[in-house]
């Protein structure tokens, strides 16, 4: 299998002397196409600013980024805007809904700012409401959604551009148990479907949807575990162990 | 007291902490209280500069004119009816009677006509012109020149000027109030029977009696002037209407009461204040808009802020002062730096009509109008902050700790209709439609300058064509009222700017997270920037219509005599508005863009 995304000493500092952070310290990664990867750690560990940099929102203080089999680390903002647009999907910890926007026309916008026709936008919009669960709340508000299903939007969204890889940022941080369970089925479908799957959390539950599971400490990795086969229904599994 | 204290603490740091908002503050305000000052200054001179040279010239109370019979000339009969009139009952004194014909003049390139007045070199007991340079006419062959036609011809005191191709020294400049400085002299009567001469418009000049009467020609025959005091110069009017009222005056004089040349005068000035008023009406509403999108904005981030202090154990009360106090605060500062602005400013914007005596240069502004000025300045504040500090002091501490601003707009038909533009428009409109009060706003802002500029359009073209075929020498209040309404325009064209890059900037912060999504979904800093600045653009375009529009129609409404502008400066104006809109709107938006994306992603 190609490498989906590919790091190699990895770094990335704040400020100096005394105050030096390294939030990500020498990381070498490498996600192939298809794979779910889950980073685990505690608070602080650097884990999101390692997905930040995987996704060429912010740029390392050394080390390389690959994305798709291209360098991104040197490119400018432009060229990294773009190629977030076609090759990847962001799901954040807090949504990150536009608050004025319906469900559907939350879905649709990445589509829209690459160009797609809006009808067409629309179309795919809808189909990824249906497909994660939500087609009966697509003229929704953010306002008048549960944080399962802001995540599930926020999940579909991610998906509208067909994006090479997905990068979830403790995706069920912010969500109740039950919430928790249903964006972990979804991704759990995703990663069946064969979608490349980065996924930050400090949740054990969520190896259940991961082929790897990457731990960090320290702005170090410090683990990179093959989860082996998974079996479907690990969520529920893990979820109905949890409930007992 | 050590709340107050405390309360100037934390007003003082509030305002430190957010050092843009509170400059931007500052310079709208000091720019509102700079006009209102050139405003006051201005009314308190025109308002009086008519009786101020009316006292210290001992003007008329009457002006009687005799007027040859046509093909004639005044004889030493004719001029006993104008003793005639000096010896009526209520006048108290009187000039002699001035012999008066109109001449070529020459100065400089410049060719006029001139109203020559042949006077002694002595004191007259009425009318005795105030010098404002050089000296009265003394043996010599000198003459002295009226101070708004001197202006006009470009003299000062040693020029030489020719009168019908005789050169003369201009010895002294002087201002009278007996008849209406130029170009309205006229009004009283004169005698233009010249080729080229029909619509041209005399300055006064006075010289020797024994000059003027060298220049009258059988066209230009010697018309006599003689003032009058009267006991009751209330009555003036009275007095002239018994005269007129016993039928035309076929060998009796024209006389002519001072209310009536006090109001020729007036008309003069009144274009003068109206541009002002008129000005400084547009920049409070400027200063408004500026001061409500200010406060809006700075009080959504002072929420929290105010859950912090409440749960500290702040009274919603201390609250409401301590949000009040920064505003106020800074309102004093920049009404007083305003009040100094504008007090250096205007001596040399306002020259008043040049044939007046004015106080210009003199003048102080007094303790009213600056008490006024602060006040005004203090009123728009309150006005602006008073309801949401209110709002945000009573805001549960609860929901204050947890707020996340204020919710945005949601323009359903606007956002349907942006699903079909590139990237950068389609995020520029639905930023404008979420905040429909800024953009309503900045509308208004726009709308308020371009309304500015067309009124100032219009007057420039009325002025232009009511002189532009007259010929001679330029009218120096048409200059100075140029002067005036191009700096009030720049004014409000500055305000407008500082209100234009407040309100990007407001939004730029307040949809900070938005476009970091909007980023990471794909859309690149220059497409962010151009979505902020398109958001500006489309409610400036709405201003220019409605302010275009309102310009028009104010114009109108204000002047009976109004000349359309070009195609080609309504244009420009255009095309300037929407330039300056989108340079503006640029640099905070590309400020704004170059933001790493990922901060705002982080907050919570």
């Amino acid at each position: 299998m190609s490498a989906a995304v590919r790091v190699v000493g990895l770094a990335k500092h704040y400020g100096k002397g005394e105050a030096l952070v390294r939030a990500v310290d020498d990381v070498d990664l490498e996600v192939a196409s298809g794979e779910a990867v889950v980073v685990t750690g505690p608070s602080g560990c650097g884990k999101s600013t390692l997905l930040q940099l995987m996704g060429g929102l912010d740029l390392p203080t050394a080390g390389e980024v690959w994305l798709g089999g291209r360098r991104i680390d040197r490119d400018s903002e432009r060229a990294r805007a773009r190629l977030r647009r076609d090759q990847v999907g962001f799901v954040f910890q807090d949504f990150h809904l536009l608050d004025e926007l319906t469900a559907v026309e939350n879905v649709e916008l990445p589509a829209l700012l690459a160009g797609t026709p809006s009808r067409q936008a629309r179309r795919r919009a809808l189909a990824l409401l249906e497909r994660v669960g939500l087609d009966d709340r697509v003229r929704h508000l953010p306002a008048r959604l549960s944080g399962g299903q802001k995540q599930r939007v926020a999940v579909a969204r991610a998906l509208v551009n067909n994006p090479a890889v997905v990068l979830a940022d403790e995706p069920t941080g912010n969500l109740d148990s039950a919430a928790t369970t249903e964006v972990l089925r979804l991704f759990e479908s995703l990663r069946a479907d064969g979608q490349t799957l980065v996924v930050v959390s400090h949740d054990q539950r969520t190896a259940a949807t991961a082929d790897r599971m990457v731990s960090m400490r320290d702005g170090a990795l410090i683990e990179d575990v093959v989860l082996g086969p998974s079996t479907a229904g690990t969520v529920d599994v893990l979820s109905a162990s949890e409930r007992a | 007291m050590s709340r107050v204290r405390l309360g100037v603490r934390l007003a003082g740091r509030d305002l430190r902490r957010r050092a843009t908002e509170t400059v931007l503050l500052f310079v709208a305000l000091a720019l509102a209280a700079t006009t209102l000052t050139i405003g006051l200054v201005l009314h308190g001179q025109t308002a009086a500069p008519y009786a101020e040279t009316r006292s210290r010239t001992r003007g008329p109370d009457v002006v009687a004119v005799l007027f040859p019979a046509p093909n004639q000339t005044v004889t030493a009969a004719d001029r006993a009816s104008l003793a005639a009139v000096a010896a009526r009952p209520g006048v108290s004194d009187r000039s002699r009677a001035f012999p008066t014909t109109w001449t070529s003049i020459t100065a400089g390139g410049i060719t006029g006509v001139a109203e020559l007045q042949g006077r002694d070199a002595g004191n007259s007991p009425v009318d005795r012109p105030q010098l404002v340079s050089g000296h009265w006419l003394t043996h010599g062959d000198g003459v002295v020149v009226e101070r708004a036609f001197a202006l006009a011809m470009d003299l000062s005191v040693g020029d030489r000027v020719e009168l019908a191709g005789h050169a003369v020294p201009v010895v002294g400049i002087a201002v009278s109030a007996a008849l209406p400085p130029y170009p309205q002299l006229c009004t009283i009567g004169c005698i233009l029977d010249q080729p080229g001469w029909f619509s041209a418009e005399p300055g006064l000049v006075w010289a020797s009696r024994q000059r003027v009467a060298g220049m009258a020609t059988p066209q230009q025959p010697l018309v006599w002037f003689q003032y009058l005091r009267l006991r009751d110069a209330g009555s003036a009017r009275a007095f002239a209407g018994r005269l007129t009222d016993s039928g035309p005056p076929a060998g009796r004089p024209e006389l002519t009461a001072w209310q009536d040349v006090a109001a020729r005068q007036a008309e003069q000035l009144a274009s003068e204040r109206t541009a002002v008023v008129f000005a400084s009406t547009l920049l409070v509403v400027l200063a408004l808009a500026t001061l409500v999108v200010l406060v809006g904005g700075r009080m959504d981030d002072e929420v929290r802020r105010v859950g912090m202090l409440k749960a500290a154990g702040a009274t919603p009360g201390f609250v409401t002062r301590l949000l009040l106090a920064s505003y106020l605060a800074v309102g004093l500062v920049a009404s007083l730096v305003g009040l100094v602005a504008g007090r250096l400013l205007a001596p040399r914007l306002i020259s008043l009509s040049a044939g007046l005596l004015g106080r210009v240069g003199a003048t102080s502004l007094s303790v009213g109008q600056a008490v006024t000025v602060v006040a005004s300045v203090l009123v728009i504040v309150v006005m602006a902050a008073v309801v949401p500090a209110w709002r945000a002091a009573r805001t549960s501490t609860v929901r204050a700790l947890a707020s996340s601003g204020r919710a945005p707009h949601r323009g359903g038909l606007l956002v349907a209709v942006s699903a079909r533009l590139p990237a950068p428009a389609l995020l520029g409109v639905r930023l404008a439609a979420r905040r429909p009060r800024r953009a309503t706003l900045t509308s208004l802002s726009v709308a308020v300058a371009v309304c500015g500029g067309i009124v100032v359009l219009y007057a420039q073209s009325s002025l232009h064509a009511e002189r532009g075929d007259v010929g001679g020498p330029a009218d120096p209040l048409v200059a100075q009222l140029h002067t005036v309404m191009t700096a009030l325009t720049l004014l409000l064209a500055l305000m407008a700017a500082v209100n234009l890059v407040f309100v990007t900037r407001a939004s730029a912060v307040d949809a900070r997270r938005s476009l970091a999504v909007a980023r990471a979904l794909g859309v690149s800093p220059a497409e962010a920037a151009t979505a902020l600045a398109i958001a500006q653009l489309l409610p400036a375009v709405v201003g220019l219509v409605v302010g275009g529009a309102c310009g028009t129609v104010l114009y109108r409404a204000l002047s009976s005599h109004s000349v359309s502008p070009s195609l080609t400066q309504l244009a420009g104006l255009a095309v300037a508005t929407l330039v300056l809109s989108a340079a503006l709107s640029a640099v905070p938006a590309r400020i704004e863009a170059r933001r790493p994306v990922a901060d705002p992603l982080r907050q919570p």
